[in-house]
C-alpha cells in the first residue's frame, strides 16, 4: 500500500514522502480500513513544520488525525465489525495512507453519506461540542462570541449552538462569508477590527448590549485581547488555536477588575472528562448531523496521495486562498 | 489649603498643578481628615497619563488614591470618631491634599505607628491579602507560591503573608542585589529573571526541587506572564494584577493547550462584606504598625515637591528603591 511518511521537521514538501509499505495484516482485535477520505488540519501542518513545541513525535510516522473508510480485513476476536462496514478510526490512527490498521474497539461506526464531509467529524465536531459544553453553561437566548467563525469548527459551532438556542456573534475577516454563516444560523456576523474599542462596539451593537460571558478565540495574538475586551465582567475567553502564530496578548486593563478568565482548550482534555459511552453517543449524533447535511463544511480542495505536497501547501494558506478544508482521498 | 489638581490627561507637569482650595467643611455624616501621609502608586501616573483603561475621570480632580490622617472636624451625627482619631482614607478620595471631607462610615480606623508605612495598607495591603487568601486559598502548608515583581511593596507583603500561613514563596526579581533583602523578609527562594521563559522556568524548577506549582502572581505582564505560565504545572493559574512593563499579558499556546494553564485578572471586588473588609484592614494595620509588614520607602516628598515625586515614581529598578510617599502637611 501507499502511505505518507513524515520523516523530519520543515517544509511539508520536503519532510513528507510518499512511500510504499507492505499491506497491513490485522492482529487480534484489529481491523484494516481502506481510507476513503482523510481531513488535513492546521495541526498536521504544524506537526510537519515543528511549530507545535513540546509535541515532537517519533519519526518516521504516518500522519493524519482522522478519516473515514471501509473495513477490508478483520483480525481475530473482532466482533464489533465485519468486512465492508464503514468506520471512523479513532484519533491519530495515521490516516494519510491507503490502508489503516487500527484497534476495532475504539473505531466508530460511520453512516452512509458524503465521505469528504464525514471525514471532518472527529476533530472539529468534538472540538465544537467541548467548546460549547465545558467552559460556561449557557442557556437558550444567551450569547457567545467567536472569532475565526468561518473555520470549520466555527461553522459547526454556529449550528450546534443554534440547536441549543444559544445565540452566536461571529467575527470574520471577509464580507463574502457573511451570508453563508447567516444561512447556517449565525445570529450576528461582524467584521474584525484591529482597534479593540471599535471591535467591542461592534460586538455590543450586534448583541444589543446583552451580557456575553463566553468568548472563543482561535487566533491568539492581539485577537485574544480583543475577546477579553468584549466579554462581560466575570466572562471567560477560551483559546483553542493560534492562527496568528503569536502568543495570546491580553491587556491588563481588560483583565483587572473584570474578573475575566483566559483559558486554553484541548480536545484531549475535554474527551478525558467524558467516558467512552458519552463520546460514542456524541459522535453518533455528530455523524448523523453531517450525513443529513445539517453540519456542512466548506471544502477548498481534495487531493490524492500523489499530490499531497500540493494539498499541504493549500492547507497552509488562509483567507480567500483556502475557502474551506483540504481533504486527502488516499485511494483516489 | 494645597492640593494636586489634574486638569486633563497628559504628562504630569503639563496637566497637574498645585492649587489653593478653600478649607473643607464636614457635612452631616462626614469628618474632615488632615492627611499625614499619602502613598503614590504606578496607577497614579497611569491615571494622569490617561492610559487605556484608566480614563474615567471628569476634570478637574484631585489626585491620590490612599492615605492616612487625623480627624480634625466632625460633621453632624458622626459617632464613630472624635477629633484627633487616626483613620485611613477611602480608596480614591484624592489624598494628595492637606485636608479633605469624607464620609465617616467609609474610613477604617487606623492604629498608632509610622504613618509612611501605614499609608500603604489600603491598596497594597488589601491586594496582597486578596491574592494570598482568596486566589491562593487552595495552597496548604508547605506548598509553593510563585510570583514575579517580588520586590514591589505588594510582593514583599505577599512573601510575609504567605510565610505566616506556612506557604513557601519562589520570588522572581530583576536584580541580584535584592536576593538577600527578600530572603531576610522570609522569602524561601529568590531568583533573578533571565529574560527567557524556558531558562527562568528551569531555574524555578531547580530551586523549588521540582515541587508542584499550581499558582503564580504576575504584576509584570508581557513575557513576565508567559514565564509564570511556563513555570506552572498542568492546570496552573496565573493571576495577573499589574503590568509594570506597560505591555500586554502574553500567554503561549503551548502552555494553554498542553498544560491548560489559565490566566485570570485579579479583582478587588472580593466577596467580603464591609465588616469583613474592616477586619482585614484592622489585621493589616496591626501588622504594619508592629513592623511585621514593612515596605521599602524610596523617598518622601511634600506637596510643594510633588512634580519631583511624580518624576521619581516614573523610574524603576535601582532608580526607585521602594515606594514614594507624599507628606501633604510636611
Amino acid at each position: 500500500m501507499r502511505a505518507l511518511h513524515h520523516i523530519g521537521y520543515g517544509d511539508p514538501a520536503q519532510v513528507v514522502k510518499l512511500v510504499t509499505l507492505p499491506d497491513p495484516v490485522p492482529g487480534p482485535g484489529e481491523i484494516v480500513i481502506r481510507m476513503e477520505a482523510a481531513a488535513i488540519h492546521i495541526a498536521d501542518i504544524k506537526n510537519f513544520t515543528g511549530v507545535r513545541e513540546g509535541g515532537e513525535k517519533a519519526l518516521p510516522r504516518i500522519p493524519g488525525y482522522e478519516g473515514i473508510g471501509r473495513i477490508t480485513a478483520v483480525g481475530p476476536n473482532v466482533s464489533q465489525f465485519k468486512v465492508g462496514d464503514r468506520v471512523f478510526p479513532w484519533w491519530g490512527a495515521g490516516t494519510f495512507a491507503e490502508l489503516v490498521c487500527t484497534t476495532a474497539e475504539k473505531a466508530l461506526p460511520a453512516p452512509e453519506g458524503d465521505a469528504v464531509q464525514l471525514s471532518l467529524m472527529l476533530v472539529n465536531g468534538m472540538t465544537a461540542v467541548i467548546l460549547l459544553e465545558d467552559f460556561r453553561p449557557l442557556k437558550a437566548g444567551d450569547w457567545l462570541v467567536q472569532n475565526g467563525a468561518n473555520s470549520n469548527c466555527g461553522r459547526y459551532l454556529i449550528v450546534l449552538a443554534k440547536e441549543r438556542g444559544i445565540r452566536t456573534c461571529n467575527i470574520v475577516r471577509r464580507p463574502e462569508v457573511v451570508d453563508e454563516l447567516k444561512a447556517l444560523g449565525a445570529d450576528a456576523v461582524i467584521f474584525d477590527s484591529d482597534d479593540p474599542i471599535e471591535f467591542a462596539k461592534r460586538v455590543r451593537l450586534a448583541t444589543h448590549d446583552a451580557p456575553v460571558t463566553l468568548g472563543l478565540d482561535m487566533i491568539a495574538g492581539a485577537a485574544s485581547g480583543r475577546m477579553a475586551r468584549c466579554v462581560s465582567d466575570g466572562g471567560i475567553v477560551v483559546n483553542y488555536g493560534f492562527m496568528s502564530g503569536q502568543p495570546s496578548q491580553i491587556p491588563f486593563h481588560d483583565m483587572f477588575q473584570k474578573d475575566i478568565t483566559f483559558v486554553g482548550m484541548s480536545a484531549g482534555r475535554g474527551m478525558a472528562k467524558r467516558n467512552m459511552a458519552q463520546l460514542r453517543d456524541t459522535y453518533a449524533k455528530l455523524a448523523a448531523m453531517i450525513a443529513k447535511g445539517q453540519l456542512h463544511a466548506a471544502i477548498a480542495g481534495t487531493y490524492t496521495l500523489d499530490h499531497a505536497a500540493d494539498a499541504f501547501g493549500h492547507a497552509a494558506k488562509t483567507g480567500a486562498e483556502r475557502d474551506g478544508k483540504v481533504i486527502l482521498l488516499p485511494n483516489g | 489649603m494645597k492640593a494636586l489638581q489634574q486638569n486633563a490627561y497628559g504628562s504630569p507637569s503639563d496637566v497637574t498643578t498645585l492649587v489653593e482650595l478653600p478649607e473643607p467643611v464636614a457635612k452631616a455624616g462626614e469628618v474632615v481628615v488632615e492627611v499625614e501621609a499619602a502613598a503614590m502608586h504606578l496607577a497614579d501616573l497611569k491615571f494622569i497619563h490617561g492610559d487605556p483603561g484608566f480614563r474615567y475621570f471628569t476634570f478637574p480632580r484631585i489626585c491620590g488614591h490612599e492615605g492616612i490622617g487625623y480627624v480634625t472636624q466632625l460633621g453632624e451625627g458622626v459617632s464613630e470618631y472624635k477629633i484627633g482619631d487616626r483613620v485611613f482614607l477611602p480608596i480614591g478620595a484624592g489624598t494628595f491634599r492637606q485636608r479633605l471631607a469624607v464620609p465617616a462610615a467609609d474610613c477604617p480606623p487606623a492604629p498608632a505607628g509610622d504613618a509612611k508605612q501605614l499609608a500603604l495598607t489600603v491598596i497594597n495591603g488589601m491586594t496582597a491579602v486578596i491574592l494570598v487568601d482568596d486566589y491562593a486559598r487552595n495552597l496548604k502548608r508547605g506548598d509553593w507560591l510563585l510570583q514575579n515583581g517580588a520586590n514591589s511593596s505588594c510582593g514583599r507583603y505577599i512573601i510575609k503573608l504567605a510565610h505566616d500561613k506556612g506557604i513557601k514563596t519562589c520570588n522572581i526579581v530583576r536584580r541580584e542585589s535584592l536576593i538577600a533583602e527578600l530572603k531576610a523578609l522570609d522569602a524561601d527562594q529568590v531568583i533573578v529573571e533571565t529574560g527567557d521563559p524556558d531558562k527562568t522556568a528551569e531555574l524555578v524548577k531547580s530551586v523549588t526541587g521540582g515541587a508542584a506549582l499550581s499558582i503564580g502572581f504576575d504584576c509584570v505582564a508581557a513575557t513576565g506572564t508567559e514565564t509564570i505560565g511556563r513555570c506552572l504545572d498542568k492546570d496552573g493559574t496565573i493571576v495577573n494584577y499589574g503590568y509594570m512593563t506597560g505591555k500586554n499579558c502574553e500567554v503561549a499556546f503551548q502552555d494553554l493547550f498542553r498544560k491548560h494553564v489559565k490566566l485570570v485578572g485579579m479583582s478587588m471586588q472580593s466577596n467580603r462584606t464591609k465588616d469583613e473588609r474592616k477586619a482585614v484592614y484592622a489585621k493589616l494595620a496591626a501588622m504594619i504598625a508592629d513592623g511585621d509588614l514593612k515596605a521599602k520607602i524610596a523617598a518622601t516628598y511634600t506637596l510643594d515637591q510633588i512634580q519631583t515625586a511624580l518624576a521619581h515614581q516614573a523610574r524603576t529598578g535601582d532608580d526607585r528603591q521602594g515606594k514614594i510617599i507624599i507628606l501633604p502637611n510636611g
